[in-house]
């Protein structure tokens, strides 16, 4: 009985510490490789779109970095089975809420990962790549994918190393000439004070001051500011601000390729000194450093803020897009209109920095079966049509954009009208798939036309009033950052350096910000300078330089 | 005669024992061997075969090669971490805030099991034991946003303040850095005493009632008996739990660092955690991630024998 017992105990023991061992299920990452990108044999036929159909289904996993994976299976539905209909291609989109470079070095150290990444920054693909887990590309691009490099041009150089090879795909790739940021003002409030001009920083801000007096508080009786934020300020705000005194994405940008950070730059001192004028007469949002973009959303909503400094479009998310719903009355000039300042030092505004090349890429890992066939895919949808499919979503069923008959395309005019008049909702965007599956698009303008761009809202700016008021208000201060975009390989003893630097500066520039005096406030800036420089700032410097230089000779 | 355990019965004339050897012990004690087995499995399984991870720390791992592939660089992660601008601030922090935690955070489940103990009516000792014990079951994030909700720009306290006139603008407690160690080591004071009372109740409960009633024959009051043999009473227990928490001196925590800190107050609650995570993990920097918290855990474990020695040397009593 006794020895029952023990060898009982023993046996559950030994089962629960096995059972702990078993095989976890990882069916949301697995992939079943023997179905994906399968081989094309057999009969093809050519679709109305131009795609060569595959007899045997194409599949092609691919992992695109954090998102909510629910959402993402239903705004993938119609897109999916509209592919699947059609081109016989099914596309498999896999997110995680979980951040993308820690599951990028999960995925690598246990080599649980699908055949197509997406969403990668130069960094991350630099890492797969010398990890040997990109398949090289030029090797397809003259047999089954030409189209690749005929869109992209004279970039397509740029994504060749050394040796002439082809690792990483651009997406989201080329120019589209129109203002990506700005500083805002609340329009109705503005035309109220009769819609007074300005030029500098300090002229707006002036106007902003004197809205914030004719509306200390909002409707509830909280207290109104000029301006406020969201964390980290030297992303959200910072180089647009610096924009304003005519740096390159917070960086002084010498002919010769010279790059300088704005800290230590005269411009930045001045700048430093303008936010903390605003800080000091109570007039920027005190928690403008800790709001996340959700904190600052539910101010910006409530009419707590008379302006912003930042990209375009989260005054209209936080702003009209939020009254319209949620008043009755709200008219057409209750919103924010977009506007520029420019320092009197500064030769121009420099507010938006455009990145021909994208910021972001797409490999083909060496989970990949077949290769060929993906680029296949990779081939057909970088063209123009294949980038209005994907841009613009499915096309002709009742909730689509635009509609595809005959070698025809034309746009819905109930939802242009929508776009033009501010009443689209932006969610039938989602149900349509517009972007979802998003692999090696570009944004620019199309070659075929000329005019159309992947953002299916960007593609009427001309006939929508505010768009329109916007892009004039902004035309001359959008300029090209292609060669100033330079990331620092994760495994460059400088990329440590960089991070330490952005957190340093995020919280010294508060504490410069927030000082209670003028004088306090420059102190608090050669503090600044000088820890950055001490932490490695000039290493920085010397690397984007040197980068810098050989983009200028290489690349033009 | 000779008392054995089955009564006055005469017993045999008793054979010289055999001398103890390993196999033999182990052959008497094999039931409790085989029950222990799995366990044992367990512990190399999980807790120390994995330590050889340790040796991350020492070469420039990169993720997706094998650590025996990869370069070794011997110590040079933790000399880059000693020399990052940073290690001054993150050592301070760590040590400040573990420091305050001990200091504020160690005595008061004693002084409140203490009260708690002298509550006579049972109902009540119940009621307020069962409320204390709930913060420990409430999450960081939501402490986070009661914090905010009390502490903020906007926050309750700055209101109340501002009513009463006693200032002028609102104070920003979680935007300034000085503010930061006092809300920190308050919060982990709050969510933790009630839970870490138990242990000290239950070792005062261990204490002999008839001591309790020498001493009131004595003449001890109820402070004087706490203080003279409550207190004494559980000593052990004390210094058992101070002994441990001297090890854990540079857990000074993670997810409250993260979650109530901010830009503005880094300098304040960059923590040795915080930063393995944020530059091992986030950035991929496993190998230097490693060096950081390997060197916390050998200057825990240093920590751990010297308090063990103080404390035997003092107090006469030890963990080990």
């Amino acid at each position: 009985m006794k020895k029952g017992m023990i060898l009982t105990l023993v046996c559950v023991l030994v089962w629960t510490m096995l059972s702990g061992c078993s095989k976890s299920n990882e069916s949301e990452v697995a992939v079943d490789q023997s179905k994906t990108a399968q081989e094309t044999d057999g009969e093809e036929k050519i679709n109305e779109y131009g795609w060569a159909v595959p007899s045997k289904t194409l599949e092609i996993n691919f992992y695109a970095g954090q998102d909510n994976p629910e959402t993402v299976k239903e705004n993938s539905k119609l897109m999916q089975q509209f592919l699947l209909d059609k081109f016989n291609v099914k596309l498999n989109k896999i997110v995680y809420d979980v951040d993308m470079n820690e599951k990028l070095n999960l995925m690598l150290a246990s080599g649980d990962y699908p055949e197509v990444i997406t969403g990668l920054n130069d960094e991350q693909a630099a890492k797969w790549i010398a990890q040997g887990k990109a398949v090289e590309l030029s090797q397809y691009i003259d047999k089954v994918a030409p189209n690749v490099k005929s869109q992209l041009g004279d970039l397509y150089k740029s994504f060749l190393n050394d040796k002439k090879e082809l690792y990483a795909l651009p997406s989201y790739w080329g120019v589209l000439p129109i203002p990506g940021a700005s500083a805002h003002i609340r329009y109705d409030w503005w035309k109220e004070m009769g819609a007074p001009e300005f030029e500098t920083p300090e002229e707006y801000y002036q106007i902003l001051k004197k809205m914030q007096e004719a509306h200390p508080t909002n409707s509830k009786g909280e207290k109104t500011y000029a301006l406020s934020g969201y964390s980290p300020m030297i992303k959200n705000v910072l180089p647009t601000l610096a924009g304003m005194w005519g740096l390159e994405a917070g960086y002084k940008i010498d002919a010769d390729g010279t790059n300088t950070h704005w800290v230590n730059t005269p411009e930045g001192l001045e700048l430093t000194k303008f936010m903390n004028q605003v800080y000091r007469d109570g007039m920027l949002d005190p928690d403008s450093f800790i709001n996340t973009f959700d904190d600052w959303k539910a101010k910006f909503s409530a009419e707590r803020i008379m302006g912003h400094i930042g990209s375009w479009w989260v005054t209209w998310n936080a702003g009209h897009e939020v009254w319209q719903k949620a008043n009755k009355d709200w008219t057409d000039e209750q919103r924010f209109i977009q506007v520029q300042a420019k320092s009197a030092n500064a030769e121009s505004a420099k507010l938006t920095a455009l990145n021909a090349r994208g910021s972001y890429r797409t490999i083909i890992t060496d989970k990949a079966k077949n290769p060929e066939d993906i680029m296949k895919w990779f081939n057909f949808s970088i063209t123009d049509l294949g980038t209005r499919i994907i841009g613009w979503g499915v096309p002709n069923i009742e909730q689509s954009v635009w509609t595809y008959k005959d070698g025809k395309i034309e746009w819905v005019d109930a939802m242009k009208q929508g776009v033009i008049n501010g009443t689209y909702d932006f969610t039938n965007s989602d149900k349509v798939g517009q972007g979802v599956f998003t692999l090696v698009e570009g944004i620019g303008t199309m070659k075929d036309d000329g005019k159309s761009t992947f953002w299916y809202d960007q593609n009427f700016n001309d006939e929508a009033e505010w768009k329109k008021l916007m892009n004039e208000n902004l035309k001359d201060t959008i300029y090209d950052n292609t060669l100033g975009v330079i990331q620092i390989p994760g495994n460059d003893p400088l990329a440590v350096t960089n991070t330490q630097i952005d957190e340093l500066l995020e919280t010294l520039w508060a504490k410069a910000v927030t000082a209670k005096t003028e004088a306090d406030a420059e102190a608090g800036f050669n503090e600044m300078r000088d820890k950055l420089n001490g932490a490695g700032l000039h290493d920085i410097e010397a690397y984007r330089t040197k980068e810098y230089q050989r983009r200028m000779k290489e690349w033009k | 005669m000779k008392k054995t355990m089955h009564g006055n019965i005469p017993s045999a004339p008793v054979r010289s024992a055999k001398p103890a050897t390993w196999k033999r012990t182990l052959y008497r004690e094999r039931n409790l061997w085989l029950i222990c087995l799995p366990l044992i499995a367990w512990v190399i399984l999980f807790n120390y075969v994995p330590m050889y991870g340790i040796l991350m720390a020492f070469v420039d791992y990169i993720p997706g090669k094998s650590i025996f592939t990869s370069d070794w660089v011997g110590l040079k992660h933790f000399k880059d971490f000693i020399h990052s601008p940073d290690f001054g601030h993150v050592l301070r922090n760590t040590l400040a805030i573990s420091g305050l935690n001990i200091l504020f955070g160690f005595p008061a489940p004693i002084v409140l099991a203490l009260l708690l103990n002298e509550l006579r009516k049972k109902k009540f000792k119940q009621i307020v034991q069962t409320i204390s014990y709930l913060p420990h079951f409430i999450s960081w994030v939501v402490v986070a946003s009661i914090l905010f909700t009390l502490l903020g720009n906007e926050g309750i306290l700055n209101d109340i303040l501002l009513r009463l006139g006693w200032i002028g603008k609102p104070i920003s407690f979680l935007g300034e850095g000085k503010y930061f160690w006092g809300i920190i080591t308050a919060a982990n004071i709050w969510k933790d005493i009630g839970w870490s009372t138990i242990i000290y109740l239950s070792a005062m409960a261990g204490v002999d009632s008839e001591v309790y009633e020498a001493g009131r024959v004595d003449g001890l009051g109820r402070l004087g008996a706490m203080w003279h043999i409550t207190l004494p009473g559980i000593r052990t227990t004390i210094v058992l739990l101070w002994i441990l928490g001297i090890g854990g001196i540079l857990n000074a925590g993670f997810e409250q660092q993260l979650l109530i800190g901010n830009a503005q107050t880094r300098e304040y609650y960059e923590v040795v955690d915080t930063y393995a995570y944020k530059y091992g993990i986030q950035l991929g920097n496993y190998s230097y991630g490693a060096a950081v918290g390997l060197m916390k855990a050998v200057i825990a474990v240093i920590l751990v024998f010297s308090a063990n020695r103080v404390s035997k040397k003092v107090l006469d009593t030890s963990i080990f």
